[in-house]
């Protein structure tokens, strides 16, 4: 099993939804906190998921991407095999990847060996955190099974985000994948992310309304 | 990245040690052991330092008891063990030398601790060489570069020390040439790593946030700035120009530091000067080497000012200031 998350990019507004969501839920969960260094007059500080804003294309042709960016929980996960301690690790069963903080250093070898720059380091505790896919509620019985999801997946108004089990082929991660060509991050880096992303389709062409019946005649008259 | 002063230590003094251990075990079979002893002593200190320095690389030492469950896949738990052992068999050869024991134990003992001192080397080097993300360091360069810089600092350590011991100009000359030429070579290593460098940075600029050849302009990394608090592997990257005068300054002490060297076997004050030189080199060089390696994660915390030349896709440094 390998549980991931598929984002649509022709669904995500780029609303924040996820990245707040996340940090709210970890905040206050048993792997955080996510601290920042002044809350209330600068949030800045560590974020397990973040959204980066792109403009694709050159002007004029240009359009707005949104990117959720968190842990992509990669079948070959490089930040693994590094850690010196065993404290970061790959769960055999459902195919996250975690950190015990109880063995880590904080030598943040495994945040340069992560090609995605999506660990963070904590300097209060000394440890690396980084996004669990909320384990704690995905194995929360006291959740209603349809609760048990990662929380910006949950939190995600536009539905792009969409959370199950890559390697079942009936999964509808896995169907989503296959039919509309999810894509990963850096393949090319050897990691192979769980994490894929639907690309953008192509925006049709605009026409001006004084146009319109012209080409309705020109096309189907 | 943000280059960590602990690593800086750790690398150049252990690095720095290797060079000097394996560099007397070369040379003791013609060196009376009272003047090879103060630079194993010197060696050890090396050693020990950088040893001690790894420690305050370490944020939480509480879990420093599990560093060595790793050795099958780390290169960073092999690190701890060949650099512990390597320190220790430095220890143990010196207190060999003091006492009565047969010249043929003494140089069993140094040759195995320079065995021991090149696989600690090797293994620190395969820690950067090893990471894919790290675009820099990921190249066969790394390697040579790395212990090449730890044996000829070391080896510039080892002839000053002679040379203020009064080890007999015969075998000093010989030594200190050595030094030049391999400092002459390790100028041609680093200056091929550095076209390494350069194309890592080029290979960012081909991948366009990682979504293919369309040209992307990054806009917002999702917060208020880059994370340079929480990922030191982003932190901002060096301006051209200071790239330009480390390079020649590495250049100048390291390599111009080897030559001085290899030309001042009359002259001990001079050598001391040289090697002291070659060591302040072997600093700004690793600075360099951390400070300029460029991670695949900048695509999307990149905070390089848009030039001219830079292709589209690139941002501006003002896109990320609140």
């Amino acid at each position: 099993m390998q549980l991931t998350i598929i984002t649509d990019l022709n669904k995500c507004v780029g609303c924040k939804s996820c990245q707040v969501s996340c940090k709210s839920h970890n905040t206050a969960g048993p792997f955080g906190p996510v601290p920042d260094e002044d809350p209330y007059h600068d949030p800045d500080g560590m974020w397990w998921n973040r959204i980066v804003t792109l403009e694709a294309g050159t002007y004029p042709a240009t359009e707005v991407l949104y990117l959720p960016k968190a842990c992509m929980h990669c079948y070959d996960a490089p930040c693994v095999p590094v850690c010196p301690t065993g404290a970061s690790f790959k769960r055999a069963d459902n195919g996250v990847v975690l950190v015990d903080y109880d063995r880590c250093i904080g030598c943040q070898l495994c945040m340069w060996a992560c090609p995605y720059g999506v660990r963070e380091f904590d300097h209060h505790e000394g440890v690396v955190k980084k996004c669990t896919l909320c384990i704690d509620r995905l194995e929360d019985p006291a959740l209603p099974p349809e609760e048990r999801v990662p929380a910006c997946v949950q939190s995600c108004p536009t539905h792009a985000r969409v959370f199950g089990d890559l390697d079942d082929p009936t999964s509808e991660v896995s169907r989503l994948v296959a039919a509309q060509g999810g894509f990963q991050l850096l393949p090319e880096l050897g990691a192979r992310p769980a994490v894929h992303y639907l690309p953008r389709r192509p925006v049709p062409a605009r026409v001006a309304p004084d146009e319109l019946d012209a080409l309705v005649e020109e096309r189907y008259g | 990245m943000k280059p960590p002063v602990s690593l800086l230590l750790l690398t150049v003094w252990n690095g720095a040690a290797v060079g000097a251990v394996v560099t007397l075990a070369l040379c003791a079979p013609g060196l009376p052991r009272a003047l090879v002893e103060p630079a194993v002593a010197v060696a050890l200190v090396l050693g020990a330092g950088g040893g001690a320095a790894s420690f305050f690389h370490m944020h939480r030492l509480t879990a420093a008891r599990y560093v060595l469950s790793r050795l099958r896949t780390s290169w960073l738990s092999r690190e701890a063990l060949t650099t512990g052992l390597f320190v220790a068999a430095t220890a143990a050869t010196l207190a060999l030398g003091r006492s009565p024991a047969s010249p043929g134990v003494w140089r069993a003992a140094q040759a195995v601790t320079a065995c021991l001192g090149l696989a600690a080397a090797f293994v620190t080097a395969m820690i950067y060489r090893t990471i894919p993300a790290m675009r820099s360091w990921h190249s066969p360069w790394t390697v040579p570069a790395m212990m090449g810089v730890g044996l000829v600092s070391g080896a510039a350590v080892a002839a000053a020390v002679l040379a203020l011991a009064g080890a007999p100009t015969t075998v000093r000359g010989e030594l200190d040439a050595a030094v030049g030429a391999a400092g002459l070579l390790l100028g041609g290593v680093k200056i091929r790593q550095w076209t390494v460098f350069a194309g890592a940075w080029a290979w960012l600029d081909r991948q366009h946030a990682g979504l293919g050849p369309v040209a992307y302009r990054l806009h917002d990394t999702g917060t208020s700035r880059p994370p340079y608090r929480t990922q030191t592997q982003v932190w901002p990257a060096v301006p051209a120009p200071v790239r330009r005068r480390l390079k020649a300054g590495i250049l100048v002490a390291l390599v111009g530091g080897s030559v001085l060297l290899a030309f001042s076997t009359p002259l001990p004050p001079v050598t001391v000067g040289a090697a002291a030189t070659v060591l302040a080199g072997a600093f700004l060089e690793r600075w360099l080497f951390f400070a300029d390696a460029v991670h695949s994660s900048r695509l999307w915390f990149t905070d390089r000012p848009q030039t001219q030349t830079a292709p589209v896709g690139r941002p501006s440094a003002r896109s990320f200031r609140p």
